[in-house]
């Protein structure tokens, strides 16, 4: 990784502190579901916004969730860190006064849309991990952020010069800084040690051989989620085609007729909910 | 929209006309949303008759969700009209996308 390569992922603001507190709790053997809890108690804004979350539509627990401890239990480590990941990232959005041509808002809705979809179409495909697939929707365009961290109205003109053009935003990324969004939320994923599964949707996100990677079910579902976001919605993207997705992705998810309209409601119901637990305004 | 009295006065109902005492000064507009406050109000102001709106009214007519389809149908089609001929598992796909589009604009109309 050359220097400006790391200069984007060291420029990130760092998480706050109760965040890394947690994060480092976690790898370490002997942290019991108590010393997560009597961390975030500290932090009483996170700890209503994980609760609620939790209760939510968007994870289907039959019994309410009244504690951290309870939430550790039930969810596990690795997934209360990736909820507390999330809601972090979310308030970090909060820093980013809207650009016309970037606008923070419409990354947000679209983050939680991708996050909403993959995660309900995974669960109805009975695959794995479909609750890590949550997560890796509302993150897999964290690389934007990133960048538009760093090089600020350069990479709002190059947006908007790629949306001009009908060029595509991966490969003018890539050619101006030699890191395209989804190489750099990938990079931001490891530091970060979030699992494989999240860092590879992450990166592969735009991949247009998605049935050789060792993830791609997952990939695939964040895929045919982002395509379907900007389907619904045509913000920050780079042209007003979107990209069909090619039969490989309907035969790597084994998605049949009928699957589409068994899940509709569904996604809108949760979707909502979701708006307003996650909101950064 | 009906007409009700005090006892059938739910929070959320929505009033259809204003609201005016015995000696015809409006204490509460139309369209205002009845919530807990007012109750106490009400009770207090001797009030007991109210037109509220039907769930009915405040529905998309018929004309108006087909409208809302119609533009949802078009701005998907046009992102798509370099995709060809569709199997029938991606119309399916299709035609779910502008439902979910549909729903979101409706969704967002009734929260404006």
């Amino acid at each position: 990784m050359n220097e400006v390569n790391i200069n984007i992922i060291e420029n990130f603001p760092t998480l706050p502190t109760v965040y890394s507190a947690i994060l480092s709790k976690i790898q370490d053997n002997k942290t019991t579901a108590k010393d997560i809890s009597d961390l975030l108690i500290l932090d009483q804004a996170s700890t209503f916004k994980l609760l609620s979350l939790v209760n939510s539509s968007i994870f289907s627990f039959k019994k309410k969730i009244t504690t951290i401890s309870e939430a550790v239990t039930f969810l596990g480590f690795n997934e209360v860190r990736d909820t507390i990941l999330t809601l972090a990232v979310m308030n970090m959005m909060k820093l980013y006064r809207t650009n016309k041509n970037f606008n923070i808002i419409e990354l947000w809705k679209h983050s939680i849309f991708v996050g909403i979809f993959s995660k309900i179409v995974a669960k109805n495909l009975n695959l794995a991990n479909y609750e890590e697939l949550f997560i890796a929707g509302i993150l897999h365009d964290i690389g934007k952020l990133a960048l538009y961290n760093s090089y600020q109205n350069t990479y709002v003109d190059l947006i908007k010069f790629s949306n001009e053009n009908n060029s595509s935003l991966i490969i003018e990324e890539k050619k101006k800084f030699s890191l395209n969004h989804s190489e750099v939320g990938a990079l931001l994923a490891k530091k970060w040690n979030l699992s494989k599964v999240i860092t590879d949707t992450i990166e592969y996100h735009h991949s247009k051989n998605i049935e050789q990677h060792e993830n791609s079910s997952a990939i695939a579902c964040i895929y045919l989620a982002n395509q379907s976001a900007n389907l619904i919605w045509n913000f920050n993207t780079a042209s007003d085609i979107i990209e069909k997705p090619s039969n490989s992705i309907w035969e790597i998810l084994n998605i049949k007729k009928g699957f589409f309209n068994k899940i509709k409601d569904e996604i809108l119901n949760t979707y909502e909910d979701s708006l307003n637990i996650l909101k950064i305004n | 929209m009906h007409t009700v009295n005090i006892e059938n006065l739910k929070l959320g109902m929505i009033l259809a006309k204003p609201l005016k005492n015995r000696f015809g000064q409006v204490m509460l507009g139309e369209n205002v949303k009845i919530e807990e406050k007012h109750l106490n109000m009400f009770k207090m102001w001797g009030l007991d008759c109210f037109v509220v709106f039907d769930d009915s009214d405040l529905q998309p007519t018929k004309a108006e969700k087909d409208e809302i389809r119609e533009l949802a149908k078009n701005q998907v089609l046009n992102h798509i009209f370099n995709w060809g001929i569709l199997s029938e598992l991606e119309d399916e796909y299709i035609e779910y996308i502008i439902d979910l589009k549909a729903s979101l604009i409706k969704k967002d109309i009734n929260n404006e």
